[in-house]
């Protein structure tokens, strides 16, 4: 295959077939073979990029959020099991905080049952990250719908931002030390704060200039132009109105009136899709070299979508081996459809185009 | 010894739960606990000062277990019940085991604190329902030590429930009990513990969530087997796989 | 609304004023100007003259997208201002600021030449084209996928200036596109535009700073004072101009009619006075004329000083001795390692190998506060280090830092730049006075050391001159003083001595005159037309006294 990049979003379906199977397993034998798989894929098919390179954030993201479990575990969590690790006296705390279990005797099993739960966060996390470092979420946003083009564009320039604010607060800080003042805590926090905040506003309105004058936002514009943007409004928004209770009443296994969920979200979605339609007709932008959709972008998300399935097929046939046996404490399970959608889902790694070269500047930008 | 201690402390408790008949606390002390599954209601005494509502649940001879997945540590079964899966999650608002306070002889309000943060008073009553979260449609039972509740449960075998019996020993004071304790074992004979039928203790049809469970439970260390291993294995392959893959790449 | 213009004319400014809410007066007043098609037009007036309001006005960002009111009219190409905003003459009036990297909205160069095409519509196919085509252009082929900001400052800015081109607008507005370029960077970029204006015949309306670099491929300068416009051939508007570059200085000393405007036209004018040159044959040291306060001991001693970030080796293991008295320039390109290398000798950046020396101690085992007495460093953006809302509170704050009575910030600020209100917020002053209050606050501390980034950014010629005059007040008291700068011309003013960096090492280190002189790329104007050692119009004017 020759080198090119995968669809944004063939990407993105991939990961989230992961983070769903994710999210319905407790078993740390399929959370670890996730992992893999993710590291495999990113690893075999990223970028050198500066968001390629992100990936390695996400993982260390991940392992602080066991880690933070576990020790919100021994603070508050509440203690249960058998095993005794670590006797600890435990806080009486007056009435008004009954209910929070401040440090006390913590046990394996309510200790494991804590790691888990983290673990699956953080594999969730994980697989986005995943999906982050792959396709290029700017890239994303230009295979959205026209109406949404807005939008996009508003998260695009946020996106930017971050990483120049981060920037901007390394600088300041620094600049501090030169005016004698490594003084900490909350004084020292208007003085970062501000330069920190002007400069942001300063690039903000740079870049607001530079799109202004670029033609972001221009518009066809004539007599109707109002009269439809009101319908388009207004079609959009009672859509996701409609959509949102409908959701509700889907999602809710406590309602009243089950048979109406479906047809509203049913009603919502169409409403939505009319209102963005007609706004897309409005607007005239044009997208330059849309990435093309084939065979290696359909096997991708499908390969996604088999570590779900196996997931969904697992929890219907063998739902125990889908979590760490805690209640008496054993070895986890393997549980087979489970196992081999996530290995499927390693797929990609092999059945895509390699990523194309980024032309690297020969001198590097200084600082 | 450890080791089999979760083991022992299962028995145990079967041990304690066979008994457990409609029973409400005789004296001043004791905490009465009321547990009310969809088809029987279940009366019975932890005796002494239990230290949270998880405490008085297992003095009284309850089983219960613990959410592991998304509701870390909520109660999820009493006595096996509901059953198969309602222990990977956080169970759901119309199905749940509602928590709630009581005086003796008063009415059931509430609890707005879990089971392990709360520290019952002596003499008061706790109450579970399993469901929405509406209060056990039993009234807390008044402080009458020799009458039994006129709930259905005739309750013959009013167990004596002033000998407090620690929750890990498990050579109970009571023959019966002591009979049924292989009831935890594999085999599991759905068994004998909750005294639900009007007619008394011999094998009533209640709770077959608990068999089911008791035998998931038993069963799920042993089946598993070494599983695990070739899991452990596929992720090394994988893992081995992933780390080439980026020392070549970062080669070239 | 389309009104008819006079053939020829691109934009045409009739009458206008531009006040911004809450000013005392109007920005710009009553300018009447008309730009043909196809002219370079240079901008010139000193900081806060009103040119980045007249660049503004021409595509309707003033008042559009600042505020503030303009009376009279804006025309272009028949679209006037009034009824269109900047977004509907985008495929008109194509602009570039200062800090490409500020306006880029995507990630690759790619992209972003497409980005402006994209918004205003084009087919895919056409786009396709043009992007290629503007690839090549500009000579930035080699550098399609690679992500923006991994660029150099001179690649950005002439992505900055493809991503306008593709669009293909008729005029090019570029507000002081080389200000924070070195003399490679602005090169490239500098070249691009002329040859966009050769080969294209596109309008371009520029303004900078560092008119030296454009004055000689301008067909007409604006030249803007106190928000009024007068304009002119360039010959014509630089006699009485406030803004002169070196050889027209030289020019207007030496007498010479027409004025020079470029290196070549000062060479041939020079003639007579190089001739005397040869003869007297006599050359004046400049170097080493034992200044009040220079002293053969170093104040500052570095060994084998090296900076990493990462991978990458910014400074490998130089070493540096300082002397009082003594201005020090240090020069390169952008990303040499200038900067970490100042950063590094203060102490408070970091150093991965080498010992500083100040005093007997180590800059960075000093607190901070302790540090700043011993050396002082003004970064590259003066702004990190305000953050009180007027400059008085700043001041007040400069003086409890350092424990001097109150007033004394206050008084040095007043020697290095009078009249600046107390009670004005540091982000309405201008960039030569936000310097100005920034450098006093460093100097309250009164340190031995003082290091200076890139102080002369967005400086004019005045604003230049007052600096160096600070400076070398301040070696006269025998202190030293470290640079960082790109400007030529600033170097050969104001420093005795130049290092000249390149990847983390110093590759040239000696007096200004020979350091200067010894390539043409580091050569200032005076030094090309003159030779002999000359490197400013004050050189000149000691050698020679004065011609009238």
């Amino acid at each position: 295959m020759l080198p090119r990049a995968l669809h944004p979003l063939a990407w993105w379906g991939w990961a989230i077939g992961l983070a769903v199977a994710a999210s319905m397993t407790g078993n740390p034998i399929l959370l670890g073979l996730i992992v893999v798989v993710v590291w495999l894929v990113v690893v075999a098919r990223r970028t050198d990029s500066p968001w390629a390179r992100a990936f390695r954030l996400y993982a260390v993201l991940g392992v602080v959020i066991v880690l933070v479990r576990l020790v919100l575990h021994v603070l508050v969590g509440l203690k249960w099991g058998t095993i005794e690790v670590l006797a600890l006296p435990r806080i009486a705390l007056p009435h008004w905080a009954a209910g929070i279990n401040l440090l006390g005797t913590v046990y394996l099993e309510g200790w494991l049952a804590a790691a888990v739960q983290g673990l699956q966060l953080a594999v969730l996390i994980l697989a986005i990250g995943g999906a982050n470092a792959l396709a290029n979420p700017k890239r994303l946003l230009r295979a959205l719908p026209h109406a949404l083009h807005e939008v996009g564009t508003a998260v695009v320039v946020s996106v930017s931002v971050a990483p120049q604010l981060a920037e901007s607060v390394q600088r300041v800080l620094r600049a501090r030390l030169l005016r004698g003042d490594a003084g900490r805590g909350l004084r020292a926090v208007p003085r970062v704060a501000l330069p920190v905040l002007q400069d942001t506003l300063d690039r903000s309105l740079l870049l607001a200039a530079a799109m202004e004058s670029r033609g972001y936002g221009a518009r066809n514009s004539d007599a109707t132009a109002a009269g439809r943007r009101l319908l388009t409004g207004s079609l959009t928004l009672a859509g996701l109105l409609v959509l949102a209770f409908g959701m509700y009443d889907v999602l809710d296994p406590t309602r009243s009136l089950s048979w109406l969920g479906a047809p509203l979200v049913a009603l919502g979605l169409a409403l939505t899709v009319a209102g963005m339609a007609l706004g897309g007709r409005e607007i005239k932008v044009t997208t330059y070299r849309r990435d093309p959709w084939r065979l290696p972008e359909t096997l991708t998300v499908l390969a996604g979508f088999a570590a779900a399935a196996g997931m969904v097929i697992s929890k219907q046939a063998t739902p125990d081996l889908l979590w760490l046996p805690l209640q008496p404490l054993a070895a986890p399970g393997l549980p087979i459809a489970a196992t081999v959608g996530i290995v499927l889902a390693a797929l990609p790694a092999f059945v895509t185009p390699p990523p194309a070269a980024t032309g690297r500047p020969r001198e590097r930008a200084g600082r | 010894m450890k080791r089999y201690l979760p083991l022992l402390l299962l028995l145990g408790v079967f041990v304690l739960a066979a008994p457990a008949q409609a029973a409400a606390c005789s004296g001043t002390t004791g905490v009465t606990v009321v547990v009310q599954f969809p088809d029987h209601t279940t009366i019975s005494c932890a005796p002494g000062n239990p230290s949270s509502g998880y405490a008085a649940l297992q003095e009284a001879g309850f089983s219960i277990a613990y959410a592991q997945g998304s509701g870390v540590g909520a109660l999820c079964e009493i006595d096996g019940y509901p059953g198969v899966g309602a222990c990977h999650t956080m169970p759901p608002a119309n199905a749940y085991w509602a928590y709630f306070h009581a005086s003796r002889g008063g009415s059931w309000s509430y609890s707005d604190t879990g089971g392990g943060g709360y520290d019952p008073a002596p003499g008061s009553v706790e109450g579970w329902r399993f469901g929405a979260g509406s209060a056990p449609s039993v009234p807390p039972p008044a402080r009458v030590a020799s009458t039994p509740k006129p709930t259905p449960k005739a309750a013959p075998t009013a167990r004596p429930s002033h000998t407090a019996t620690p929750v890990a020993t498990p050579s109970g004071p009571r023959s019966t009990a002591a009979t049924r304790t292989p009831s935890a074992a594999p085999t599991a004979s759905p068994s004998a513990n909750v005294g639900a039928a009007p007619t008394g203790p011999p094998t009533p049809p209640a709770s077959p969530g608990l068999a089911a469970g008791t035998v998931q439970k038993a069963s799920s260390s042993s089946s598993n087997g070494f599983a695990w291993i070739w899991g452990v294995v596929l992720i090394a392959v994988l893992g081995g796989a992933a780390g080439t893959t980026a020392v070549r790449r970062r080669r070239s | 609304m389309t009104d008819a213009m006079q053939p020829g004319i691109a934009i045409e400014l009739a009458g206008v004023s531009v006040t911004y809410a809450g000013a005392t007066g109007p920005v710009l007043k009553d300018v009447d100007l008309s730009i043909e098609e196809g002219e370079l037009v240079l901008v010139v007036g000193r900081t806060g003259s009103g040119k980045s309001t007249l660049l503004g006005a021409l595509n309707g960002l003033v008042p559009h997208f600042t505020g503030g009111e303009l009376s009279g009219s804006v025309r272009v190409h028949g679209r006037n201002t009034r009824d269109h905003r900047p977004r509907d003459l985008a495929d008109l009036v194509g602009v570039v600021g200062q800090d490409p990297l500020a306006g880029f909205v995507t990630d690759t160069v790619e992209e972003e030449l497409a980005y402006g095409m994209e918004q205003l519509g084009l087919a895919p196919a056409v786009m396709r084209k043009r992007v290629e085509e503007t690839l090549d252009l500009l000579g930035i082929a080699d550098l399609r996928n690679a992500p923006l900001t991994e660029l150099s400052g001179g690649q950005q800015q002439r992505v900055a200036i493809g991503a306008v081109l593709a669009a293909h607008p008729r005029i090019l507005v570029l507000d002081e596109p080389t200000s924070a370029l070195d003399p490679t960077g602005a090169e490239e970029v500098l070249a691009a535009i002329t040859r966009l204006v050769h080969d294209l015949a596109i309008t371009v309306v520029i303004a900078e700073h560092r008119v030296e670099r454009v004055l000689a491929y301008a067909d007409r300068v604006v030249h803007v004072v106190d928000g009024r416009v007068e304009s002119g051939l360039p010959a014509e508007v630089m006699v009485s101009s406030t803004i002169a570059p070196p050889v027209v200085e030289l020019g207007r000393w030496a007498g010479w009619s027409p004025l020079p405007m470029s290196v070549r036209d000062g060479w041939r004018a020079a003639a007579p006075l190089r001739a005397q040159l040869v003869e007297d044959a006599v050359l004046p040291s400049v170097v080493e004329e034992g200044r009040p306060g220079l002293s053969r001991n170093p104040l500052l001693t570095a060994r084998k000083l090296s900076v990493r970030h990462g991978d990458l080796v910014a400074v490998r293991e130089v070493g540096l001795a300082v002397r009082a008295g003594e201005i020090t320039a240090l020069m390169g390109r952008n990303g040499s390692g200038k900067s970490s290398l100042l950063w590094a000798l203060q102490g408070s950046g970091t150093r991965a190998t080498g010992t500083v020396e100040i005093g007997g101690a180590d800059p960075r085992d000093l607190a901070p506060a302790v540090r700043r007495t011993r050396i002082g460093l003004v970064p590259q953006t003066p702004s990190d280090l305000l953050y009180l809302p007027t400059v008085a509170a700043e001041c007040a704050q400069a003086d409890r830092e350092s424990g001097l009575e109150p007033g004394s910030c206050r008084q040095l600020l007043d020697r290095i730049v009078p009249d600046v209100a107390d009670d004005l917020h540091p982000r309405d002053l201008s960039e030569g006075q936000r310097l100005g209050l920034v450098l006093a606050i460093q100097l309250t501390a009164d340190p031995e050391v003082l290091l200076l980034d890139e102080p002369t950014r967005g400086l004019d010629y005045q604003a230049k001159s007052a600096l160096s005059a600070v400076l070398r007040e301040l070696t006269d008291r025998g202190r030293a003083i470290l640079l960082s700068t790109h400007d030529v011309e600033f170097v050969a003013e104001a420093s005795d001595r130049v290092l000249v960096m390149a990847a983390g090492e110093f590759v040239a280190d000696g007096p200004t005159a020979e350091v200067l002189t010894a390539s043409p790329a580091f050569a200032p104007q005076v030094a090309k037309v003159l030779g002999h050692g000359l490197l400013t119009v004050a050189d000149a004017v000691a050698r020679f006294g004065d011609l009238r």
